[in-house]
């Protein structure tokens, strides 16, 4: 039997590790998702400058409407690089959000079962979204969007074969 | 006398129970269909839907009552319910997590008590069994609360462990009963803001769903009152001190009635106080009208908080909050035990946690500026409006309403800020906030599910953060503290957890 005394330094810690990154191909879903997304607002202001007649209605709609999409665009673009998460042992960590940064640790003895989810668009860029679920509240759920789907396969087989030895 | 393992049913006083619910439905219905549907002009379609609703209101509950069955089949409980639309759950008995009983007015009266089952992952309503012969319901719950209990002992013993298990948990002993003085004091000492706020919204609703119905008869009596009043202040030669006095005059008034309401509904929710501490549960018993037994097994509960205003601190009181793993973040679920005065507060962790709150290392204050900051930035947005307008209109001492507005806001975050603090010991984390509203948050760091630090980019280069404790019982977090202090709690908190193999819920 063996029972080292551990100093509280050494014990690891996450800042230590590396994270990895999503697949390059997440990013262009995220910037092609938002460009969609813009679109029909850009039809809905054409359309209603046929209809109001205020001097220079179109140019300033227009011009607010650009801003606006190159700063969610730039908002997208910066998040792709903060993402990543980090298998480790016993736990895994996710990080995400540029403007707001979240950093959440999930034990895997606190995971009660996780998802695999492919949307229309996921399916189209060949990726998934792997959702780790805890008990209680929905506030501790984690979900992890754009993943290659055989990287999250073996993510959610890794995540059981370590649960299952806890319950 | 009393066999669960064949489909029981509830007791037949139950049906008048459904036939009164039915009946207050009924009167709502006709009370609507009199006052809102005058469109409705045909008589016999009327008086054909007032059979039918008569009908079905009469034949209902003998239905419900004949298809409503329990009973337990292996280790799940199984409820049969539903006439037309035929419902069967089961409820795997180690997850039943707490086994009320309430009594409203009506089943006291007939003797008969409602048992309420909770579970970590369903909506509280739907695992109800509404009429029971009391000592049916005493006895299951009894024989509910003892399954997974038996099975602990029975594994301990074969597992070799010491015996005094039994003898240390197998006592049934009162911990806190309230007199009516304590509920007296509990009363006074409750937010009379909030009660005389939500009796002022009970009584807009009230007025807002029969306003239509009374317009209709009356016509609208609110209808020109800015004519009056002008008219009122016209002919009568007033000064600011009339209005300052009415003013004054309504607000104690205001005053008063809340506090009669807050003494009211306290002493109503929580006459004959009783917390009991029954084998590995707590058990809770109150209400003057309607009664309510609690039973919570203690291994589930997540979070002690305990919660005081201005007036309960000069009594020396608490209130403790007890919240236990669930799935909705419902704070109204949560158990709360009033009038703690400070020994039992560590009577409490001792009863919860089994260890108290030791001396605490690492407190870290938040940064109160922060708050400061945060809140400034909030009002600014919000008043700016107001700013514009005033300096617009050239009424120039709004500016300094307005700003002493600000001015307000900003000393209160301030002090918020300055009461927020974390700390913790070998076994807790401990929260700390508010400054006219203390509370403190007691979660032992093992029930942890998830921890989180984040940030907005505005305080990234401040090297501030928010650390989000995520438990089966929601989440709690302290907002603006040192991100390397937040690091190293979060890798605490994360090893711990790893190593710990108590069960959590």
């Amino acid at each position: 039997m063996t029972n080292d005394k551990i100093q509280a330094t050494e014990l690891p810690s996450i800042e230590q590790s590396t994270f990895e990154k999503h697949p390059k191909r997440f990013l262009n879903k995220k910037l092609i998702a938002k460009v969609v997304f813009f679109i029909p607002l850009l039809i809905g202001i054409v359309v209603t400058s046929f209809f109001i007649e205020l001097d220079g209605f179109l140019t300033y709609t227009l011009s607010a409407w650009f801003v606006l999409f190159l700063c969610l665009l730039a908002v997208s673009y910066k998040e792709f690089f903060v993402r990543g998460y980090v298998l480790r042992e016993h736990d895994i960590t996710y990080k995400r959000g540029w403007l707001f940064h979240h950093q959440i640790t999930v034990p895997f003895n606190r995971i009660q079962h996780t998802d695999i989810n492919h949307g229309p668009i996921d399916r189209w860029f060949n990726l998934c979204e792997l959702e780790i679920f805890t008990a209680g509240g929905s506030s501790s759920d984690l979900s992890i969007s754009g993943l290659d789907p055989d990287d999250a396969s073996r993510i959610k087989k890794y995540i059981s074969s370590k649960t299952a030895q806890h319950v | 006398m009393f066999d669960l393992s064949a489909p029981q049913r509830q007791s037949k006083k139950v049906i008048l129970v459904y036939l009164l619910k039915n009946i207050r439905g009924l009167i709502l219905l006709t009370l609507y269909a009199l006052f809102g549907m005058q469109a409705w002009s045909n008589f016999y379609i009327s008086l054909g839907f007032t059979v039918f609703f008569g009908f079905v209101s009469l034949i209902s509950p003998v239905l419900q009552y004949l298809f409503f069955t329990f009973h337990v089949e292996g280790d799940e409980l199984i409820i049969h319910k539903g006439w037309l639309f035929k419902e069967r759950k089961a409820i795997p008995l180690d997850r039943v997590q707490s086994i009320n009983i309430n009594e409203n007015v009506v089943q006291r009266f007939l003797n008969i008590v409602s048992v309420e089952l909770e579970t970590a992952g369903s909506k509280k309503k739907e695992l109800e069994i509404p009429g029971l012969e009391r000592e049916v319901a005493q006895e299951l719950k009894r024989q509910l609360a003892l399954k997974p209990n038996t099975e602990t002992i029975e594994t301990l013993k074969i597992a070799g462990d010491q015996e005094p298990i039994e003898s240390v948990n197998n006592r049934s002993n009162l911990i806190l009963q309230l007199g009516i003085l304590d509920l007296l004091k509990v009363g006074i000492t409750q937010n009379h803001l909030r009660s005389g706020g939500l009796a002022l919204g009970v009584l807009f609703g009230f007025w807002y769903n029969i306003k239509d119905a009374v317009e209709s008869y009356f016509g609208n009596p609110f209808e020109n009152w800015d004519e009056d009043l002008e008219q009122y202040v016209t002919t009568h030669a007033y000064d600011y001190s009339d209005i300052i006095i009415t003013g004054l005059a309504g607000f104690v008034f205001f005053l008063f009635i809340s506090v009669i309401i807050s003494l009211l509904t306290t002493i109503n929710q929580y006459y004959g106080f009783q917390l009991i501490k029954d084998h590995d549960h707590i058990e809770l018993k109150m209400g003057l009208f309607n009664r309510r037994e609690i039973k919570v097994p203690i291994s589930k509960i997540q979070i002690l908080e305990f919660h005081s205003n201005p007036l309960r601190k000069l009594l020396g009181y608490q209130t403790a909050r007890v919240f236990q793993a669930q799935s909705q973040d419902d704070k109204l679920s949560a158990v709360s035990i009033p009038a703690c005065k400070p020994e039992m507060r560590a009577i409490l962790q001792e009863l919860i946690f089994n260890e108290t709150v030791a001396s605490t290392y690492e407190d870290v204050p938040a940064y109160k500026w922060s708050y400061v900051r945060l809140s400034f930035y909030i009002a600014i947005c919000i008043l700016a409006p107001f700013l514009v307008m005033s300096i617009y209109f050239n009424h120039y001492e709004f500016i300094v309403a307005i700003a002493l507005v600000i001015l307000l806001i900003l000393g209160l975050s301030y002090k918020y800020g300055a009461s927020c603090s974390i700390a913790r010991d070998d076994t807790f984390m401990i929260f700390k906030k508010g400054w006219i509203f203390p509370r403190t948050i007691i979660t032992p760091i093992y029930k942890a599910q998830a921890v989180e630090k984040w940030r907005s980019i505005f305080i990234k280069r401040r090297k501030q953060a928010h650390l989000k404790m995520h438990t089966a019982s929601g989440s709690r977090q302290l907002k603006y503290l040192p991100e390397p202090v937040i690091c190293k709690l979060n890798n605490v908190i994360n090893n711990r957890v790893i190593q710990s193999t108590e069960s959590w819920m």
